[in-house]
């Protein structure tokens, strides 16, 4: 098991520093002059040249990348184009943000859609199950960005029940601070996102669910539970859906990291001040330090997730023995 | 006689299918007396796990049980309500299951695995029931120090053992056992009937063996009960019914034993088992035996042939005549006199 | 072709599948026509009698779906969607599947260290947040309508990859490639002979897959704006309709193209689930 783990753990730290190898040079061949933007070209040779200097970006390309390195090592992220401030001081808050509003969505849908798609499986070939399936696949198949317009559409302009977006009310808190996740107001502002992201979510792991429980239904194991005596609920809990939550269990860190990832979209329509939108303005604005430091902890965040998802699931199944 | 722990007395189930009901079993009727060993044969699909899913209460949703009654005790379980049924299950009659790889939870540790099952009857204290399982695994010989081991830490004979052990964990008076043998070779399996047939005398239990073997009923039973088609076709003694079958099917099965250095090769039965949504008429063997007749387009009687001895087949009371000819594999080869044979024979009656 | 009719087939013998094939030829039909049957130029501005602009209009007998706040016909925007959705969707699923059923073949039937390579390889590409790489390749190179089927393809096959390797590490274990070997089969011969139609159906499944994910990626690109300027995608409306800021009083703006996608993909994966019925009856609910 320690050996295992170590070997993953050494897998992972290669996937990671190919990523950070291959982000750096990508972001290098961006193309225009990545200063511009910050250093007016009317400046003259010499006021410009000392602020590539300040950005270090008058290096050879290889020197910067052992400098770049040795800097992420200290957490550190270089320098805002835009802000001049460290990108790791953008980047906290936001990352806070984006983890607000995935995890516990995230939980809510896989405890939903594991409890619902057992439920459809143990119930299974009535009409509301049929219904249930078709209502799933098609919520799985519309994008979240839409779904997201249509409740913004619907519970904000019509019914005026939620803000149309933001964490807080603009105005409230002039500098984002911890302070502002203590309100009710944040409460309000999450409901809308949270819903909305927890009911696209919950399709996969409702539908997944079902089937291996269609399968697992049908196991002999099942079936001698039920001749042991055990009551119908023992049945279901105890063994067919402990068995089928194995498949599931497994997938929820990976699909958690995918999740941060697709968190661009989420928080692009409820304008949510997360790692995603931090990245989209990022681009917009040409400042790539702060690009590159949201992208890289998305990365990190998914990578992760994979490597959880893989000790996960050694730790669920006995079956498997760890080479 | 001994008196009866388990009477399944004129019971009539059905398969919804798409293609309409399926007459899984007609008119089986069955009772098996404190401690006897009975063995159940038949082909697969001649109902005889159906029967067995059908006493454990345990049947697939489409199946419904449309007349007849299950008596355990006394007590007819099919009226009695589900609750009365589930208490019945493994605490009054338990099953050795088919398959010991898959009908063991591979998540689950084999001490949980005893302990729910008896928790489901009893309310136990935590180190009683470690007692037992040690106890149990004891009595079937497999090392007491696995009790916590998982499924697939096992051979697959100690895993048969483990489902034994399982099976007898609340004393239950009647034991099913479907094809407890399959999966293993030979000599495993000669030792696992040892251990059952010893633990039978010392503990007392009635055993309900079902299996496609028939030298393996021979062997191991008191009593015989031939299926097919999902009835009854002949009942009997175990001596009685090998040595004066009344049914040909009987005859055939027998015929199909391999036995070794008789000169005898094994003859095998042509053909299928009836289609069981639209069955023949009359005779559901009639199809495939060689000594059809006109006659046995109509039901044959249930014919009582000794003191114990039953057989459903118009000429029972001929087989004594029958048996040399069953004896050749020209016979069965031959097969059934076609169709048109029993239609003119009809004809020439009237 | 061959494989396509046999999957079409197996695809029409489940119920669910047959109203998918449907659904989905009908989209097809209106991505190969949409051009010619679109009433209007998707980017010609409409003008009334007065010669003001036709702001916001509400469906009408002449425009179907109504028009944007630049006066734009909704219902021929949608009808140029459709290809855009198949062309995208459709290249990337094939180059995905191309490119992850090689990998996992090899890596599958050759093992050890040619496995142990790809597959760090392939770990690397499943740790690539999906949507901020094709964003950021985007930026990077410009948005067209190539780079988005190029950067979606990086980094979708991956998924397959893994998939066809599992298969393809028990099938390498069957008798048939044993038998294959003694009658002195070369490796590659035995690989693409051999075993590549038997994890046939499985890279169709994955191929299905990847055709939905695919198209909901592409119009998620569209919508963060960083889809290709010179084409009218189902994404790009939904952009258009989000930027103007006033699409929440313009809900036909705001619903047909969500609907389209909607519909369009959950046929693409109602026929990819009908085909797994097919090859694994045990699926098949009972």
């Amino acid at each position: 098991m320690g050996r295992f783990v170590l070997r993953r753990l050494l897998h992972m730290a290669i996937t990671f520093f190919a990523m950070i190898t291959l982000m750096f040079f990508l972001f290098r061949m961006l193309p225009g002059d990545p200063t511009a933007t910050v250093i007016s070209p009317a400046l003259d040779a010499d006021a410009r040249a000392a602020m590539q200097a300040r950005f270090g970006l008058d290096r050879p390309l290889i020197e910067q990348y052992f400098v770049y390195l040795a800097s992420l090592a200290r957490l550190d992220f270089g320098l805002s184009f835009r802000t001049s401030r460290p990108v790791w001081e953008l980047i906290e808050l936001r990352l806070v943000n984006t983890l607000l509003l995935i995890l516990p969505s995230m939980i809510a849908a896989y405890v939903i859609g594991a409890i619902g798609g057992a439920l459809m499986a143990w119930y299974r070939g009535g009409r509301a199950e049929g219904s249930l399936v078709l209502a799933a696949t098609a919520l799985q198949s519309a994008p979240v960005f839409w779904l997201g317009m249509l409740a913004i559409l619907v519970f904000s302009i019509w019914l005026d029940w939620f803000p149309t977006g933001h964490i807080v009310t603009p105005g409230r808190f002039p500098e984002p601070s911890w302070r502002m996740y203590l309100t009710l107001d944040f409460l309000h502002h999450l409901a809308l996102p949270f819903l909305v992201n927890t009911l696209y979510n919950l399709c996969f792991p409702l539908l997944l669910m079902r089937s291996t429980m269609l399968s697992t239904i049908g196991e002999d194991y099942v079936e001698l539970a039920r001749m042991k005596g055990l009551r119908e609920r023992q049945v279901l809990y105890g063994h067919a859906m402990r068995n089928s939550l194995l498949p599931l269990a497994t997938t929820l860190p990976m699909i958690l990291g995918w999740s941060v990832a697709g968190s661009v979209v989420i928080e692009t329509v409820f304008s949510w001040p997360g790692l995603g939108l931090l990245m989209i303005e990022g681009i917009t604005r040409s400042d790539y330090p702060v690009v590159q430091g949201a992208f890289l902890l998305i990365a990190v965040l998914t990578i992760l997730g994979t490597f959880v998802a893989d000790l996960l699931y050694g730790l669920l199944d006995p079956r498997i023995v760890y080479r | 006689m001994r008196t009866p722990v388990l009477e399944i007395d004129r019971l009539d189930l059905g398969y919804a299918t798409r293609a309409g009901t399926a007459a899984a079993l007609r008119d089986v009727s069955l009772s098996v007396a404190a401690g006897e060993s009975v063995g159940i044969v038949g082909e697969s699909g001649c109902g005889k796990s159906t029967l067995l899913k059908a006493v454990m209460g345990v049947m697939p949703p489409n199946a419904t049980i449309e007349t007849g009654a299950i008596r355990f005790m006394g007590t007819d379980l099919v009226t009695a309500g589900p609750e009365v049924w589930r208490r019945a299950r493994w605490s009054g009659i338990a099953m050795i299951a088919q398959s010991a790889l898959n009908a063991l939870n591979p998540v689950k540790r084999v001490s949980a695995q005893i302990a729910e099952a008896i928790r489901a009857h009893e309310d136990w204290p935590r180190d009683k029931l470690r007692a037992r399982i040690v106890e149990l695994f004891e009595m079937v010989g497999v090392d007491p120090a696995r009790i916590d081991d998982f499924p697939h830490q096992f051979s697959g004979g100690m895993r048969q053992r483990v489902l034994i052990a399982m099976a007898l964990a609340l004393r239950p008076p009647v034991l099913l056992a479907d094809e407890p043998t399959t999966a293993l070779d030979v000599i495993v399996q000669n030792q696992i009937f040892r251990r059952l047939d010893a633990l039978r005398k010392e503990l007392g239990f009635a055993m309900l063996l079902v299996t496609h073997d028939l030298g393996l009923v021979i062997e191991n039973c008191e009593r015989i009960v031939v299926m097919y088609g999902g009835m009854i076709v002949e009942a009997g003694p175990t001596a009685q019914v090998i040595g004066a079958s009344g049914h040909p099917y009987t005859l055939g099965l027998y015929n199909a034993l391999p036995r070794l250095g008789a000169g005898v090769e094994p003859i095998s039965i042509p053909g299928r088992p009836p289609d069981l949504v639209a069955p023949p008429p009359g005779c559901r063997f009639a199809g495939r035996c060689p000594f059809a007749q006109p006659r046995c387009t109509t039901a044959p009687p249930l014919n009582r042939l000794g003191a114990d001895h039953v057989a459903r087949c118009h000429r029972s009371d001929e087989m004594a005549v029958l048996r040399p000819d069953a004896r050749l594999a020209e016979t069965w080869e031959r097969g059934a006199p076609v169709p048109d044979t029993i239609d003119t024979g009809s004809i020439e009656g009237i | 072709m061959r494989v396509l009719r046999y999957f079409v087939a197996a695809v029409w013998a489940v119920p669910s599948g047959r109203v998918a094939l449907v659904v989905l030829a009908l989209f097809l039909g209106l991505a190969v026509l949409g051009p010619w049957i679109a009433p209007f130029d998707p980017m010609a501005r409409t003008y009334g009698a007065d010669g003001r602009l036709v702001r916001l209009a509400g469906p009408s007998a002449e425009h179907w779906l109504g028009t944007t706040l630049m006066g734009r016909d909704i219902a021929s925007q949608m009808l140029y969607g459709a290809r855009p959705a198949f062309l995208v969707g459709g290249m990337t699923a094939v180059g995905t599947v191309l490119i992850g059923l090689n990998i996992g073949l090899v890596a599958g039937y050759f093992g050890g260290r040619v496995d142990a390579v790809l597959m760090r390889i392939t770990d690397i590409f499943l740790g690539l947040p999906f949507l901020p790489f094709i964003i950021v390749v985007l930026a990077m190179s410009g948005r067209s309508i190539w780079t988005i089927i190029f950067a979606m393809t990086i980094v979708m096959w991956r998924s397959t990859a893994r998939v066809i390797r599992a298969q393809v590490l028990s099938l390498r274990e069957m008798p048939f490639v044993a038998a294959a070997r003694t009658t002195g089969a070369g490796d590659w011969a035995i690989l693409y002979r051999e075993i590549a139609p038997n994890v046939l159906p499985l890279a169709l499944v994955s191929t299905a897959f990847a055709l939905a994910w695919a198209i909901i990626t592409e119009a998620s690109i569209g919508f963060l704006g960083f889809g290709d300027p010179n084409v009218i995608s189902w994404g790009s409306i939904l952009y258009d309709a989000y930027a103007s800021q006033v699409m929440y009083r313009a809900p036909w703006w705001v619903v047909p193209p969500g609907i389209a996608i909607m519909v369009l993909v959950s046929a693409v994966y109602f026929m990819g689930r009908a085909y797994e019925q097919v090859i694994n009856p045990r699926l098949r609910a009972i």
